[in-house]
């Protein structure tokens, strides 16, 4: 038993690795920006925990930063999703199993694993505001528990409500925020339910693509980082900073949203690829083309995001990083755009956000 | 013995097969049916990977799911092999330390198959004829007293084919019980099989002559 609970482990590791694998190459970049972040006596990332523990907020002051967690929450439902393996793979790690109940409590077990993180960054929140002694931050504390229990325990780890996420964002600071938040989220079980069998047809490339993008955890894991990073820099910009830090921070935007897209379409590429001589088959050179450029969707949506949100010089300048490192094969560009990058943070970053 | 009664397995609503009963004696079974009738599914729920809605499955009077009947099953299950982001020696050495089998006796399989040059490739990059064969040494090499094999002859070349026929065979001569499901006909195959089960439609099983 113990060595299968090893086994079990050593796989859902190995997952976890390849699932994160487009992200990895910038690894070090992520590790150096939120180091440096974390450096600074008010880093953003600290005043982010401070506020959203602080009890002398009210609830509509700390809705924004209840909207970062429960945006981190529906991020790592997507991440869990990640490591699910096809059916077929599921049924020989089982047949290794000593016996049916050491398989199901294996099963258990990685499951509560794949979720730890998810209680790490939620309970401490929730304690602190139970403790507050505030009326509004019990409530709070309750609502958050209860979307936590229905994200981990009601729901499979496959679904990550793209109906919740946008109430996250649209709905008003009420006191019952959980109410339409849950509501959404059974509508889109419903949904999903419903549709069960009624795949959309690849009538057409870009509905192909849509199907493709719609369908994979990952990428609506990833738009959720993007929105997630997006938003963050958003409240981080309504602090009051100095000019220099609002520089800093438009790059570190520009760089996070660039890579993600990146990371986004090296997805949709690896898919192409693995389905090649299909493709090649099926296709004219003409649409062939046409699929691989469909690879610049998810960079439009970071466009639409940028200028919505930041000056048109974050905006394009995050583009065009995405795009050179979208079509661009070899690595080096990527290490050029690091040493600007950090060139960038010694100049304006340390310091700036007295 | 194996012992099946009552047995019902559905997936939703679509009933699969429904109060199956059988007892098979050890030797070579070979099962049969259209794309679609179950086979498949009854080889796992054999190998205790699902749960049947009713009935019972004993083996030498130990039931399914128990330490002691999963310590006597085997199954190649799939068309293709699994753990596709491993290489094919770390799957052999993962396999060997789940089932406690010595890496010699898989590493005579693996040669015998000549799966012993594609230890350091990737299981994704195999041919499906490679994958097969890596399957079949998967599940051969442990020794199982209850062998399930699905479609184990799909895409193998006939050195392969020869040397599993020689093995199955020799399975059945140690008194293990082995149970082929294929949409194949046994005639064309070199062995010298018990019994002959078709599974139709609606789940009827029924004995057909060999």
């Amino acid at each position: 038993m113990g060595t299968y609970l090893l086994v079990r482990f050593e796989l859902f590791w190995q997952q976890t690795c390849n699932a994160f694998e487009p992200l990895q190459k910038f690894s070090f970049l992520l590790l150096l920006v939120a180091g440096h972040a974390l450096l600074g006596l008010l880093a953003p990332l600290v005043l982010l925990g401070f506020q959203l523990f602080n009890p002398e907020l009210s609830t509509t002051e700390r809705w924004p930063y209840l909207q970062m967690l429960l945006v981190i929450l529906f991020c790592w439902q997507g991440g869990v999703a990640w490591q699910q393996k096809p059916m077929a793979q599921q049924y020989f790690v089982e047949s290794l199993a000593p016996s049916a109940r050491v398989a199901w409590l294996s099963n258990k077990l990685m499951a509560t694993f794949n979720q730890l993180p998810f209680w790490f960054l939620t309970l401490p929140a929730a304690v602190y505001l139970l403790l507050s002694g505030k009326s509004m931050a019990y409530v709070d504390a309750i609502q958050l528990l209860l979307v936590l229990a229905v994200l981990c325990l009601g729901f499979k780890a496959h679904q990550t409500s793209w109906l919740a996420l946008l109430a996250v964002f649209v709905l008003p600071a009420i006191s019952f925020w959980s109410v339409p938040l849950l509501a959404l989220m059974l509508l889109e079980k419903t949904l999903q339910q419903k549709l069960q069998g009624l795949q959309l047809s690849a009538g057409s490339l870009f509905r192909y693509w849509l199907y493709w993008f719609v369908r994979q955890q990952q990428n609506k894991a990833m738009l959720l980082l993007i929105i997630f990073v997006q938003a963050l820099w958003y409240y981080w910009l309504e602090q009051q900073l100095k000019p220099e830090a609002v520089l800093f921070v438009n790059s570190a935007f520009s760089w996070s949203l660039a890579l993600l897209c990146y990371a986004q379409q090296k997805l949709w590429q690896q898919h192409l690829l693995a389905q090649h001589y299909f493709w090649l088959s099926l296709c004219t050179r003409k649409q062939w083309v046409l699929l691989k450029l469909l690879n610049v969707l998810p960079v439009g949506l970071a466009l639409g995001l940028g200028l919505s949100l930041f000056d048109a010089v974050a905006a394009v300048s995050a583009i065009a990083l995405a795009v050179a490192l979208s079509f661009w094969p070899k690595l080096r560009l990527l290490s050029v755009a690091l040493c600007c990058f950090m060139l960038l943070l010694l100049l304006n970053g340390q310091g700036l956000w007295a | 013995m194996l012992s099946i009664k009552d047995l019902s397995f559905s997936y939703g609503k679509q009933q699969l097969f429904s109060n199956v009963q059988l007892q098979l004696e050890p030797g070579l079974h070979w099962l049969s049916g259209a794309n679609g009738s179950g086979k498949s599914s009854l080889l796992r729920v054999l190998a205790g990977l699902d749960k049947a809605q009713q009935g019972s499955i004993e083996f030498n009077q130990l039931l399914v799911g128990s330490t002691a009947y999963q310590a006597l099953v085997g199954i190649s299950a799939d068309a293709v092999a699994p753990l596709q982001d491993n290489t094919v020696l770390g799957l052999l050495q993962l396999v060997a330390r789940c089932r406690g089998i010595a890496m010699h006796q898989l590493m005579l399989y693996a040669e015998a198959l000549a799966l012993e040059p594609l230890l350091q490739q990737q299981v994704a990059v195999l041919s499906l004829g490679q994958q097969k064969k890596l399957s079949l040494t998967l599940a051969l090499a442990a020794k199982p007293q209850l062998l399930l094999l699905d479609e184990p002859f799909n895409a193998l070349d006939p050195n392969s084919l020869r040397y599993c026929c020689t093995q199955l065979q020799k399975a059945k001569e140690e008194g293990a019980l082995v149970l082929i499901a294929s949409h194949l006909s046994p005639e064309s195959f070199a062995l010298a099989v018990d019994q002959h089960l078709e599974l139709k439609a609606g789940g009827h099983l029924s004995f057909s002559s060999l």
